[in-house]
């Protein structure tokens, strides 16, 4: 049994549809006009120990109903959920020992007082050895830099110091999975950039198994060896990050800048998508392995000033899939 | 076994300095707290004496009302747990979800960090008004060391009533997510029924006997009137100790009822 488990997860919210003002009236008698709202539809995966899987979608698309579902928040309409082999609902005290979580925009430490202050608490609430605490609390200090505000009320902090010890508070107690939910919204590059470097080193060190969901693709692209994307409701995609772009043949793009105003090709084999510009020709959908054979091609019938070559845009490659809404299982 | 024991203690114990602690950084807002407190003693002071100048109101004697007033006053700065409010704010604000993710109760995190603040209030709020209040206007307290200790079991059993009652109406904002009718309502509750502004002895007699069948007037009134003008101690424990068990079941039935409905604002 893997670390977590879904089959045909479902949740459903009937909404209140209050449209028109004659609505309100209605919902003042009693007679309301009800929609079912499918916030996560018929979800199936699995994520084994030790793995960082990144969850993109759309606002709405699910994830943070899937996070909440996960974490035992709410309860499922209909499907199965196991977390370390349980329900979460149904076990979800014995189970928050080992589980932490980053709500981007909230902070689980108390405002009035320095975050130092919720350190302790968290020492005793998860029952940890104080000299392990000891340890943890040096180390990240020293990866999160730290030092300079952990005594302040977290009031007084500005976001990227908030994330910070969030995220301080996050792995403090050494749980086994944990969920971020949008930890670099807001974040200016450098703040970001510690927090990037503190993730690549748990996942390095440690056996945390960390499932982030964000609207940040660079961070997915350095951080989760898998991406799950959902919309509306549904799983699109599952599979290797670096795989998608691959599978989903967007392929690199290959610019030339030439001098002679028409650039020739000569026909290729493959499909191309094959743009013709004064001066400029642009070829999209190339294949990693074909590159060195089409520059040789078009060098060898034009004079080349300037090539540029580019990987596939992620940003792209998504807002097709969202278009198109293709199902792929990698 | 005992270390678990141990450790639980100590985290409960964390929780209560937490809640002094919030308060302890707020200096200013504690004096203001003291002031106003003092202010409203003030004004009740020169009201009753004024009334009490043309008759007597109830079976309470001018002194005794003092002495009444002034108790209440202190006790309303220390048995609020503010409950209810902490739920709305959760509420409103989504932190809730954090608090669900602790492995402690979310019930018990606020009783003990509540503990905390009220220890706070009766240290810093409640004494130096009792010592204000007694040099300006010559309140007198002489009660036995026996009474005293009654009255502060009569006023620990109380505390675990209001907790409950607070609560429960914390818990009842979940189905409106604002929380201003819920709280009218408790302000409208505690005034009348529960004998803070003026002793229940007081009202009118059929008024009376109606509150009486109600809990609320064991918050101020039930231990208030034993500890100025005696009685007996223990049926005022009895009641509370009912209601205590009729208010536990009331929270554990919403709780469980509530848990399985729940929808957590924002995203």
């Amino acid at each position: 049994m893997e670390l977590i488990e879904l089959k045909n997860l479902t949740k459903v919210y009937t909404v209140k549809d209050l449209t028109s003002m004659k609505d309100y009236f209605s919902a003042l008698l009693g007679r309301v006009p009800e929609e079912k709202f499918f916030a996560v539809n018929d979800v199936s995966f699995s994520i084994a120990k030790g793995e960082f899987v990144g969850l993109i979608g759309r606002n709405g698309a699910g994830k943070s109903t899937l996070i909440k579902l996960l974490t035992g928040i709410l309860t499922p309409s209909t499907g199965e959920i196991s977390v370390f082999g349980r329900i979460p609902h149904k076990s979800r005290q014995q189970n928050n020992y080992k589980i932490s979580a980053v709500f981007g925009q909230r902070t689980q430490l108390k405002w009035d007082i320095s975050a130092y202050e919720s350190f302790r608490l968290i020492e005793y609430m998860y029952g940890m050895q104080h000299d392990r605490w000891q340890f943890n609390i040096e180390r990240f200090i020293k990866m999160l830099d730290l030092s300079a505000f952990i005594y302040k009320p977290v009031r007084t902090l500005s976001l990227g110091q908030r994330m910070r010890v969030e995220l301080c508070a996050a792995f403090l107690y050494d749980p086994e999975i944990v969920f971020l939910d949008e930890p670099t919204i807001g974040l200016d590059i450098f703040a970001k950039e510690v927090i990037v470097d503190f993730l690549l080193e748990i996942r390095r060190t440690k056996q945390a198994t960390v499932l982030l969901t964000t609207h940040d693709v660079s961070d997915i692209e350095q951080l989760c060896g898998r991406t799950i994307i959902m919309d509306k409701g549904k799983v699109l995609f599952d599979g290797n990050t670096a795989g998608i772009a691959e599978i989903l043949e967007m392929g690199i793009l290959v610019e030339f800048k030439c001098e002679n105003k028409e650039v020739s090709l000569a026909p290729m084999p493959g499909k191309y998508q094959v743009t013709n510009l004064p001066h400029c020709l642009k070829i999209g959908g190339v294949e990693k392995a074909a590159v060195p054979q089409l520059v040789q091609a078009v060098m060898g019938q034009n004079r080349v000033l300037e090539i540029k070559v580019e990987p596939p845009d992620f940003e792209k490659v998504l807002k097709d899939f969202y278009a198109s809404k293709i199902f792929r299982q990698a | 076994m005992l270390r678990k024991f141990s450790g639980r203690l100590r985290l409960r114990a964390a929780f209560a300095r937490i809640g002094f602690a919030r308060n302890q950084v707020y200096a200013i807002a504690t004096y203001i707290n003291v002031l106003s407190a003092f202010l409203f003693v003030s004004i009740q002071y020169f009201l009753w004496k004024a009334v009490y100048e043309n008759g007597v109101a109830g079976t309470y004697s001018f002194k005794e009302m003092l002495q009444y007033v002034l108790a209440a006053e202190m006790l309303s700065a220390f048995i609020h747990t503010g409950a209810d409010r902490q739920i709305g704010i959760m509420v409103r604000t989504g932190s809730l979800a954090h608090v669900i993710l602790k492995p402690v109760s979310f019930t018990e995190q606020i009783f003990f960090e509540s503990l905390g603040v009220n220890l706070y209030r009766g240290l810093f709020v409640a004494l130096p008004l009792l010592v204000c209040s007694v040099f300006a206007f010559g309140v007198e307290y002489h009660f036995g060391a026996f009474t005293l200790l009654r009255f502060a079991v009569l006023v620990g059993f109380a505390y675990i009533f209001i907790y409950l009652f607070e609560l429960l109406l914390g818990l009842l904002s979940f189905f409106s997510v604002n929380t201003w009718g819920i709280n009218s309502m408790k302000l409208a509750v505690i005034t009348i029924f529960s004998g803070r502004v003026l002793p229940i002895s007081a009202y009118p007699e059929k008024l009376r006997v109606a509150v009486d069948y109600l809990p609320f007037k064991l918050m101020y009134f039930a231990p208030l009137d034993y500890l100025i003008k005696g009685g007996d101690w223990a049926e005022v424990l009895v009641q509370e100790c009912v209601w205590i068990v009729v208010m536990f079941f009331s929270v554990t039935f919403l709780q469980r009822a509530l848990l399985k409905k729940m929808v957590i604002q924002g995203g």
